[in-house]
């Protein structure tokens, strides 16, 4: 088994602190995304795991077992670094077989001269042989195996790092951001096919990313960092549509969610710049009258000026190819919301006035500390 | 060449008056440095080449050309031979000595976590004092009857020595005086190679299960290190070649030709003996061998330690 727990962790470096009691279940055979910010604590929590760091408070749990006093090599793990961290001297073919080099062989038979001819070692070699062969296969590196990795492209080195990983057939993998060095089309392929890898080698990964799509396209759950606290941990549908957090939900969504400062009256309908928006929160009372009201693009609905909802003007196009974002400045008090249209089903030109209306159901509200904040379900006038 | 420089000045916009115009220019530009090269690099070797072929004494109006007798009589002369003999010796000692001691020294100290830089002071010492003041130092260290060292052996019982006197030691002496001289600067270059190892990379290491120690400096340190160990090896082959201040002030190539090396039977034979032909002969000699060095690092050496 190779769930992982991971107990309230703390983490400081001098006087700032990257972790602050972090807990998380990682389940056996699932792929996690640790995604935030940069300076979030996600690569810090990564290598605490991978046991290049030592914790200051808290534990790690692997199959139950307590693993965070282990060194790196006795954790069953593997780790992929954004630098690919290839030997530079040796070839491809040795760099995979490193990890199975120095487990499978003692000391006298990895000798360079008399290694050969020590007892076992020449069948234990060509065991390794044929393991570094398959992986090889697996990543399409076959014909590069004599090659020293000064000689390869990015994608073949990043390659070649995965298949040092994987040779060795570990329990869980560490990815620490491993395809931030690609160019964005290689990135695009070597996404699905880590993806792919997962689902044919099984393991537990834990990936590090600071770009959310490759987070949303890969995992099966995301965690979303900041400022060394854990936000929230859900699958990629569930973050996006039912963040927790108004950080979430603002780190998540390309384009940004569309944000607008509310206040709450007394019976708990929301008003922004004192006009309803026919929302109404689930719990009224509280001391909390600030409200920021988020939408996502999609759900934002333009239509010529005679329909429902708020006026606007649209300020603005930015065309993504099979779509248009369309920036929309609400006429009471400027506030800027970017909608979504098909490029082909007609696009409101620049300085129309369009009606603005939110698609029920999909209007999430936070408080002034961030958390969200349930709406009553019947929508009204 | 010739083309493309022309063709760059075309599309500068210049007028091209005639052909290779712009190639006088070049020429033009480059001659001051050209000049400067010949006149103090090329120059004084082509005068050495010159005179070993001839009998010039030191301050002697006349010289004849003799070919190659000069060459002919080194190749028969005792003390030329035992000079190169101990030269090699004392490389042979010093380098290995001198680049191990320094690798030894930048691992130790890249290994403290304070106080590194007041390590790297001290033992570069050494290099920054000027060696005929230390020699002296070292001298009153080695002296018989009075010496530190001397004292020291007696002290715990020990046989003192005639350290610079005896033919047997006087050499191994000044072998290790060349590495407690040399090794702080292999130290410097040996920490600056390891501040440039990517920590990744040792990461990496430990998480493919290599033990720390040993085995992790056989697979990442050493070879990261290589291209600095080979520069550090020919600098300090070349620098144990041209031994020459500690030997003159402390032995005089003696005893009995003991610690007659290269550079100091080219100075005895110049500007003691003033047979500055024969002196010429054996800088030739010492220039090709010092020349082999370098080129075997081109031309071979180098190739093997970059990765890229």
């Amino acid at each position: 088994m190779s769930d992982i727990q991971i107990r309230s962790l703390s983490k400081s470096f001098g006087a700032t602190r990257v972790l602050n009691g972090v807990s998380l279940d990682v389940h056996d055979g699932e792929f996690i995304s640790l995604v935030g910010p940069s300076g979030c604590g996600k690569s810090t929590l990564l290598r605490i795991l991978a046991g290049l760091e030592a914790q200051d408070e808290g534990e790690v749990r692997m199959g139950g077992e307590r693993i965070d006093s282990l060194a790196p090599g006795a954790r069953d793990i593997a780790m992929v670094f954004q630098s690919y961290a290839l030997y530079p001297h040796l070839s491809v073919r040795d760099n995979i077989a490193v990890p199975l080099l120095v487990r499978r062989l003692n000391r006298w038979q990895r000798m360079p001269l008399i290694g050969g001819w020590w007892p076992g070692g020449r069948a234990i070699r060509h065991q390794i042989e044929a393991e570094v062969q398959a992986a090889a296969r697996l990543l399409d590196i076959s014909r590069l195996l004599d090659r020293r990795p000064g000689q390869l492209s990015g994608g073949q080195r990043q390659r070649t790092a995965l298949g040092r990983a994987m040779v060795r057939r570990p329990q869980a993998y560490l990815m620490d951001e491993p395809l931030s060095n690609l160019d964005a089309n290689l990135r695009v392929q070597m996404r699905s096919e880590i993806a792919a890898l997962h689902r044919s080698r099984g393991g537990t990964f834990v990936y590090v990313t600071h770009d959310q799509t490759e987070a949303l396209t890969m995992s099966t759950r995301l965690a979303v960092m900041m400022d060394g606290v854990l936000l929230q941990v859900a699958s990629p549908a569930d973050i996006y549509f039912d963040p927790v957090d108004l950080r979430v939900a603002e780190f998540v969504g390309n384009p940004r969610i569309n944000l607008l400062a509310c206040d709450a009256d007394a019976h708990g309908g929301i008003l922004h710049r004192n006009a309803a928006l026919g929302l109404r929160l689930a719990h009224r009372g509280g001391m909390d009258r600030r409200v920021t009201v988020g939408v996502r693009s999609e759900a934002i609905r333009l239509t010529p000026r005679t329909g429902e909802g708020r006026l606007g003007t649209v300020t603005g196009h930015e065309h993504l190819g099979s779509e248009v974002l369309v920036q929309v400045t609400l006429n009471d008090g400027g506030a800027v919301v970017v909608g979504r249209r098909d490029a082909l089903g007609g696009v409101p030109e620049r300085g129309a006035e369009v009606s603005v209306a939110f698609e029920a159901g999909r209007v999430l509200a936070f408080g002034s500390d961030g958390r969200r904040l349930a709406l009553a379900r019947a929508p009204h006038g | 060449m010739a083309e493309q420089v022309r063709r760059l000045w075309t599309t500068a916009g210049g007028r091209l008056t005639w052909p290779g115009a712009s190639l006088h220019i070049a020429h033009a530009l480059s001659a001051p440095a050209v000049a400067l090269m010949l006149l103090l690099l090329v120059g004084p070797l082509v005068v050495v080449l010159g005179l070993s072929l001839t009998d010039y004494q030191l301050g002697a109006d006349a010289l004849s050309f003799i070919g190659l007798d000069n060459y002919i009589a080194m190749a028969g002369d005792r003390v030329f031979w035992k000079s190169l003999r101990n030269t090699a010796i004392y490389s042979l000692v010093v380098v290995p000595g001198s680049v191990g001691l320094g690798l030894l020294a930048a691992l130790l100290i890249h290994g403290v976590a304070r106080g590194q830089a007041v390590y790297r002071a001290v033992f570069f010492l050494p290099v920054m004092a000027t060696l005929i003041a230390m020699a002296l130092v070292w001298e009153f260290m080695l002296h018989p009857g009075f010496g530190l060292v001397n004292l020291s052996l007696r002290s715990v019982g020990l046989t003192p020595q005639n350290w610079l006197n005896d033919e047997s030691l006087a050499l191994w002496v000044l072998a290790v005086i060349g590495i407690w001289q040399g090794f702080g600067f292999n130290m410097v270059l040996f920490s600056a190679g390891l501040l440039g190892i990517p920590r990744p990379l040792y990461e990496a290491a430990a998480i493919d299960g290599v033990p720390a120690g040993w085995a992790r400096f056989r697979l990442v340190t050493w070879p990261m290190l290589a291209p600095v160990t080979l520069f550090v090896v020919v600098v300090t082959s070349i620098k144990s070649f041209q031994v020459f201040d500690a030997v003159q002030v402390l032995t005089k190539g003696g005893p009995n030709k003991a610690t007659e090396v290269l550079v100091y039977t080219l100075y005895a034979e110049g500007f003691e003996f003033f047979r500055s032909g024969y002196a010429s002969a054996v800088t030739v000699v010492f220039l090709t061998i010092v020349m082999l060095i370098s080129v075997m690092k081109t031309r071979w050496l180098d190739r093997r330690v970059h990765y890229t």
